[in-house]
């Protein structure tokens, strides 16, 4: 079944990429690729897709994935601040981009904000945000207010190596009918955030990924459904995802069609193992005795996290090897 | 080893290099006690495993700890190795017990898999113990709840909550969903926890203090920030933050109208009662909160109503709750007290234990009628406070202990997959396992169906019934909401209109009655049918909802608090709808209505409207003149002030109401800087007030307001005899600050004529708005001093502004500045214990006191040693009494059981919970470990000022801060600088070194035994535990010849009363009574405390004590108490109102304890 879905995934990817030209491959030898945004990006590292097929299809070697992703995330970070205000989620980004010190960054943000409007979706307390609740041009406006604040402070925490940003627009909700609510109007927010996005990346001139046009939001819904609650895609989504981001870097999707399931699914799982133990690395558990205001008790033991890096790496070396061998099949995995 | 070679660690010994022994050091000093006593005992393996308090990990050796009430039994249902570290408990339909187990906790380790489990146990032969044990799943990381439903299990798993599912019947999840993501982990024992299904088909799950959830939901983004408890539906997925706060709410109860119950793992307040957008303690940023039905009770984790037949008929409706700190379950039994919330009594413990590992986690009512409790099993439970790799914590062991009382009938377990639709309906409901299985069930069934058979069981139903069955069509998702409406308007109990409303609130805008039923609910005869109504009303759009939520209040003289909780939360959340009407016209019915509702927003949008009322006589009595007042101070403009400031001086207005108000002015103005426009120097006029209260507030205003006239009285005032108006000349001083002021106080200062206390004063006003010259003074006297006492409160002084202290430590850092040893120990302790972290103070203090640095804490050798000398020779008798000195200040700060002060944790199983190492390392160094919740929050002014303590609440414009001596600070926001947690306790270090080495272990020993089980445990017992005790007074000698013992309980103005706790067994040491003067060489003890009874009624008592040489009176009627017996029961009647019961104890002739106990408190409440 997964394999005729690829087919089927195929037939409607359409280019909707505005700055990316196809033929031209976005990612190189050896770079370091950050994930940034929220639930959807979160999510996207159990199911491992988006970079497994991506390692396969891509002829640059030694690509490295870390996941930054946050459910709940606001483009102002209130998911990341823990105790603080929204500042100190940026703060918290800041530093994570800043050790990871990536080439290439994703960033993946609108969903929440595009369902929220009329809520109150961040903490942020500003001038720029005290029109949140306005109606959809005023929440567009903080949104990507805020989404600029954002880039910039990937830009100036990346360090020199940073080559690429990449603004990832949302892939769009389905319409699954009571008792789920309708998503008519969200998806049209949604649409309103992605075109909004689009712009901003040319504004910026960087480079965009268009999801949401490129999967397209027809009121017809998938048999199964891609998402679990009309919000949150599963592994047939991730799945269609993969396709569209793949040609959205310049990259071919039918590389993965043609990968032998058994050693895909073998690649898929040991990013995603990966992806778990860089969640403990970098999102530790008991955050607040290894260092924050609890750290004169149990600080000692934040000796143990950068013990996961080499764990971590060796995985890497696996998934490298692996890798290798769908490309090569020449050389035993 | 000698003494020598430790003692350059210590103050001030440091001279002292020749060998000498411990007992020759009058002054008791930690390591170096520590040290000593290694040289003498080095402990064996054998005895390091002894002092651990390690207990045997056999079944049997635990099972011979427990006791239960009569009648009861206790059974091993599983242990390892069935199962391992159970953390929460919940049953499936089938009458299987589902278990999540976490060996990981605390903190996976790297390297380590995450291999936590969800088990299912059975007990196939019904023989009351489970013989199978199934791995539902084994890929878990600290999952923190499991809950069989929906043909699968939902699973807390750290930051996201699961759905788990065996798709091919072999037994094994093999489908895995993430339902929700974005919970916080930023504390392990704080995550996502106690799912329960509720009685309308909602998953209800809470979270702790620490975690901050971020979800993304089909409805839009959902946060919650800190402690507090979510609803969510699994068809609508709609999920929802129901309340906030508490510490750990770890325990969820529904009782059998639907009402929701909490317990909280670290909040001493026993049974929480919430309702919607309350507001418990510790949620950040709270306004308000309201409090717990049990204040000063033990921690608990798990909640569940005890129900079926086997439990003895007085247990029913109780709820037990897992004290897992004193090894025991409590229960506490919940009546109707005519409020909107409830009364919360502590009855019978279910189960207690003397095995140390023994830690209950969860309790939860089983399918054959039997209580089964969940045991954590751990001799270590502490989470932040003992290294996650500690060698003592268990990861190993694990069980389930199953109560049952063998002589009463059994339970019979409904076959719930079997039943019938309307069997189900005619069964579902809050309490009990069969009613709360087939709730669960009816989810599993055809809608269609299902709702047919709700609609048969509909036609034969009774009230409580049709309640039931109301939340049934909710549970499938088919809201019958005619049904409910009918009831809310029509159920002849109160609690069922309550648990009606309840229903219509989670579809409130979708029902056109709401509004109806709202209207008729404010007015209802019950109060909790009110507080519903007002919920209700938070959820409707219409523009007057605040008008209707605001006659709730109606006919209520004093609401209690969780009525008015919700009164003033709505005001809040619907202020957009009433506060732009109220600029031109009052939105409600009455100026006290207005008042209310801008109070509970802090506007100044209605002044004009109030004001009119103020001066109409329209606002007018005491109460709401203080709180006219209140809302002044913090929100009136100028202009108004004038009118404020008028009414004040008006002849007119009573003198109390006046110093309400000059208050008010004096708030405006620290606050924020307010005053009135005109007419200030008439605040001279009451300098001349007779009336200290006047005086006070006026000195205040007249410094604030810098009127020049007023400076001569305010000198005076300040070296006159009289205390208070001294103390308030110095803050007008002060507040008038410039160079008169300076020259005055630093002459007074320089003047060694001057008391000393006076001298202090006089260079704590100076630092205000002279710091530098005050330091250079400070640096000067000081040496002179010889109180250290008074040398501390000059440190404290700089301490509390961070630029005092910097020219403090400039002036002290002079070269031939010297403090005498004692005057700069005094500094030091002082310093330490600042949350500014003083460092360079220190420094400085110590280079002029000649001081070298101190250790305070002890090599792991040393701890080893003291914790078996605590463990040989400690004596908790004696260690209580050391505990009682009023010089160590312990009582003042900690209750023990609600009997002590709140500014550090309970302590009442303090023993029991934490290893003596733990305890002794919090004695010395109070930092080193914060219990949660009692972290200290340091604000920093603009103007250098600093603030330390816990935030008493906040709003928008305001932080309160309470400090260590339990003052309140109202700070404004807009001076603030910066604000953080401090990593510095409120406990100052070193109270502990003014004592021995034999009495420091006895006092170690005395904590250690808290709680657990013998003489320090605090039992459900209701002992009278908090005592006015008369003070010494002139007039006893005189009158006591005229009218005899009576006069101790007469209620004179004049006569001082002070607070003195019993000790842990409820006990009132006699000898610590002051001693009141009576006939001859007669001293009395005088104790009372006060009641209010609601009605006529009557109360008994059992008195312990000689009763030749006590006598008792209600108020001033002696109430006579047999003749030459130790203890005596008396009954009495007593008329509604307040009332003083107070006992007179005739003291030296064998009376040494006084312990009374309520036998029945009829209808009154102690105050």
């Amino acid at each position: 079944m997964l394999q005729h879905f690829w087919y089927l995934a195929l037939l409607v990817v359409f280019m909707a990429f505005h700055n990316v030209k196809a033929n031209e491959p976005i990612l190189k030898d050896n770079d370091r690729i950050a994930l940034i945004g929220n639930t959807f990006v979160e999510r996207a590292q159990s199911f491992g897709h988006i970079e497994a097929s991506i390692l396969v299809s891509s002829p640059a070697k030694n690509l490295m994935f870390r996941n930054l992703g946050w459910s709940g995330d606001s483009v102002f970070n209130d998911a990341r601040s823990y105790f603080g205000p929204p500042k100190e989620g940026r703060e918290r980004l800041g530093r994570a981009v800043s050790e990871l010190k990536p080439t290439v960054v994703f960033i993946c943000y609108g969903t929440g904000a595009a369902m929220s409007i009329n809520q109150e979706w961040t903490y942020e307390k500003s001038n720029l945000t005290s029109v949140i609740g306005a109606g959809l041009e005023a929440d567009l406006e903080v949104f990507l207010n805020g989404y600029r604040q954002l880039i910039e402070n990937v830009k100036s925490s990346a360090g020199g190596d940073l080559r690429e940003i990449v603004l990832v627009t949302p892939p769009p909700l389905e319409n699954l009918g009571a008792p789920l609510p309708d998503q008519v109007e969200n998806n049209a927010n949604l649409a309103a955030f992605s075109k909004a996005i689009v712009e901003l990346a040319n504004e910026k001139q960087i480079k965009s990924l268009d999801l949401f046009s490129a999967i397209g939001h027809s009121t017809a819904v998938a048999d199964p459904p891609l998402t679990e609650n009309g919000l949150h895609y599963g592994e047939a989504g991730y799945q269609m995802i993969s396709n569209h981001w793949l040609s959205g870097i310049g990259l071919k999707p039918e590389a993965v069609s043609k990968t032998d399931f058994s050693k895909y699914s073998k690649l898929q799982n040991l990013v995603i193992e990966k992806n778990r133990l860089f969640f403990h690395r970098w999102r530790p558990a008991n955050e607040t005795y290894l260092f924050l205001f609890r750290k004169h008790e149990q600080g000692n033991n934040a000796k143990e996290i950068p013990m996961f890096d080499p764990l971590i790496e060796e995985k890497e070396k696996e998934i490298n090897q692996i890798r290798a061998s769908i490309q090569n099949p020449s050389k035993p995995a | 080893m000698t003494i020598s070679s430790i003692s350059n660690r210590l103050y001030p010994v440091q001279s002292r290099t020749v060998p000498c022994t411990v007992d020759q050091i009058s002054v008791w000093k930690p390591a170096l006690i520590a040290i000593a006593i290694v040289g003498g005992f080095l402990t064996s393996a054998s005895a390091q495993n002894g002092l651990r308090d390690i207990p045997s990990t056999k079944v049997e050796d635990q099972a011979e700890g427990f006791k239960l009430p009569e009648g009861a039994e206790i059974n091993i249902f599983a242990a390892e190795p069935l199962l391992k570290k159970p953390v929460h408990m919940n049953w499936d339909t089938q009458g299987r017990l589902w278990v999540v187990s976490s060996p990981l906790y605390p903190h996976i380790e790297p390297g380590q898999e995450e291999i936590d489990q969800v088990i299912i146990l059975e007990d196939t032969d019904g023989d009351g113990k489970a013989d199978k044990s199934t791995v539902f799943a084994d890929n878990l990381h600290i999952p923190t709840a499991v809950l069989p439903g929906d043909g699968g299990a939902y699973v807390a798993n750290s930051t996201e909550m699961l759905f788990l599912k065996d798709t091919d019947g072999d037994g094994k999840a093999d489908h895995r969903r993430v339902v929700l993501s974005g919970f916080g982990t930023e504390d392990t024992h704080h995550l996502l926890h106690t799912f329960r299904w509720g009685p309308e088909g909602m998953i209800w799950m809470n979270q702790s203090i620490y975690i901050h959830t971020h979800l993304e939901t089909p409805y839009g983004i959902r946060r919650l920030m800190g402690g507090g408890m979510w609803y969510y539906r699994p068809e609508t997925q709609r999920a929802e933050v129901f309340m906030k706060g508490l510490i750990n709410p770890w325990g969820h109860a529904f009782d059998k109208y639907g009402q929701s119950f909490l317990t909280d793992g670290a909040g001493s307040h026993g049974i929480n009662f919430v309702f919607p957008d309350s507001v418990f303690r510790t949620a950040p940023g709270a306004t308000r909160v309201v409090d717990g039905l049990n204040p000063g009770q033990p921690k608990h984790c798990g909640a569940e109503v005890l129900s079926g037949k086997n439990v003895p008929e007085d247990y029913l409706g109780t709820i037990a709750a897992a004290d897992f700190r004193g090894h025991r379950v409590n229960r506490f039994k919940l009546t109707e007290n005519g409020t909107s919330g409830y009364t919360s009594t502590q009855v019978e413990d279910l189960v207690t234990c003397t095995h140390r590992a023994f830690r209950p986690i969860d309790v939860k009512m089983g399918p054959d009628g039997g209580v089964y409790i969940a045991d954590w099993y751990n001799p270590i439970i502490q989470h932040g406070e003992v290294d996650f790799r500690d060698e003592r914590r268990d990861h190993q062991h694990g069980r389930i202990w199953r109560v049952t009382f063998p002589d009463r009938p059994e339970e019979k377990k409904a076959d719930i997959p079997k039943l019938s639709e309307k069997e189900l309906a005619n069964l579902a409901g809050p309490v009990g396992w069969n009613s709360q299985m087939a709730t669960v069930e009816l989810r599993n069934r055809n809608q269609v169906t299902a709702l047919d058979g709700i609609k048969a069981a509909w036609e034969e139903a009774d009230e409580q019934r049709k309640l039931y069955l109301v939340m049934s069509t909710q549970a499938i998702n088919r809201f019958q909401s005619d049904w409910a409406v009918d009831l809310a308007k029509n159920a002849k109990s109160p609690q069922i209109r309550a648990g009606a409303i309840r229903a219509i609130y989670y579809h409130a805008s979708s029902i056109t009655e709401s509004r109806e039923i709202a209207e008729q609910a404010v007015a209802d005869t019950h109060p909790r049918v009110r507080l519903w109504g007002v919920s209700l009303l938070t959820k409707l759009a219409y523009p007057d909802t605040v008008q209707i939520a605001l006659r709730a209040l109606d006919g209520i003289e004093n609401p209690d608090d969780f009525l008015d909780f919700a009164v003033w939360n709505i005001c809040r959340e619907h202020s957009y709808k009433w506060t732009g009407v109220a600029e031109t016209r009052n939105p409600f019915q009455t100026p006290g209505q207005l008042l209310y509702a801008m109070r509970a927003v802090n506007t100044n949008v209605g002044s004009q409207i109030l004001f009119d009322a103020l001066k109409n006589g329209k606002i007018s009595g005491d109460q709401e003149i203080a709180n006219f007042s209140d809302w002044a101070a913090r929100s009136a403009s100028p202009q108004y002030l004038d009118i404020l400031f008028q009414k004040a001086r008006d002849a007119k207005t009573p003198d109390n109401q006046r110093v309400t108000m000059f208050k008010a002015l004096a708030d405006a103005s620290k606050l924020r800087g307010a005053k009135p426009t005109k007419d200030l120097p008439t605040i001279n006029e009451f300098l001349k007030s007779k009336n200290n209260a006047i005086f006070e507030q006026a000195a205040i205003l007249a410094g604030q307001w810098k009127i020049t006239d007023a400076r001569d009285g305010l000198e005076k005032a300040f070296v006159g005899a009289d205390k208070t108006r001294a103390n308030a000349a110095l803050e007008g001083l002060r507040a008038f600050g410039g160079n008169e002021t300076n020259t005055f106080l630093r002459d007074l200062a320089q003047d060694k004529k001057r008391p000393v206390s006076q001298r202090t004063q006089a260079i704590s006003g100076m630092t205000k708005f002279n710091p530098a010259g005050a330091a250079r003074l400070a640096a000067g006297i000081l040496p002179t001093f010889d109180d250290p006492k008074a040398a501390g409160e000059v440190f404290a002084t700089f301490l509390a502004n961070n630029n005092a202290t910097t020219h403090l430590t400039n002036a002290l850092s002079g070269k031939d500045v010297t403090l005498p040893e004692p005057i700069a120990l005094a500094g030091i302790q002082k310093a330490s214990a600042a949350a500014t972290r003083p460092d360079k103070l220190i420094q400085a203090i110590q280079k002029a006191g000649k001081l070298k640095p101190m250790k305070m804490s002890l090599t792991p050798k040393e701890m080893e040693a003291m914790m078996q000398q605590v463990a040989e020779k400690g004596n908790p008798q004696r260690g209580e009494a050391i505990y009682r000195r009023a010089s160590l200040q312990c009582i003042v700060c900690h209750a023990i059981g609600g009997s002590g002060g709140i500014i550090g944790p309970d302590l009442v199983s303090i023993g029991s919970s934490a290893p003596v190492d733990y305890l002794i390392e919090s004695l010395l160094e109070p930092s080193k470990k914060i219990k949660e919740g009692y972290h200290t929050t340091l604000v920093t002014l603009k103007n250098g000022d600093t603030f330390a303590g816990a935030v008493a609440r906040e709003d928008n414009n305001e932080i309160v801060i309470r400090d260590a001596a339990g003052n309140e600070n109202r700070i404004s926001k807009k001076q603030i600088k910066n604000q953080q947690v401090s990593p510095i306790s409120l406990m100052p270090p070193g109270l502990t070194l003014q004592l021995r080495e034999d009495e420091f272990i006895d006092l170690v020993r005395f904590l250690s035994e808290l709680g657990k089980e013998g003489g320090f445990k605090t039992t459900a017992t209701p002992y009278v535990r908090a005592w006015e005790v008369l003070q010494p007074h002139e007039r006893t000698r005189d009158d006591i010849g005229h009218y005899g013992n009576k006069i101790f309980a007469e209620n004179d103005p004049t006569y001082q009363w002070s607070k003195l706790y019993t000790q842990v067994d409820g006990k009132l040491p006699v000898v610590e009574t002051p001693e009141v003067v009576g006939r001859g060489k007669n001293r009395y003890a005088v104790a009372r405390y006060q009641i209010e009874a609601r009605t006529n009624t009557e109360i008994k008592l059992h008195i312990e004590g000689k009763t030749n040489d006590l006598d008792l009176f209600i108020d001033e009627t002696e109430v006579s108490l047999p003749e030459g017996k130790s203890s005596a029961d008396v009954t009495i009647p007593v008329k509604a109102g307040r009332h003083r019961i107070t006992l007179v104890g005739l003291k030296g002739w064998g009376l040494d304890t006084l312990r009374v106990e309520i036998k029945d408190a009829g209808d009154t409440v102690v105050q």
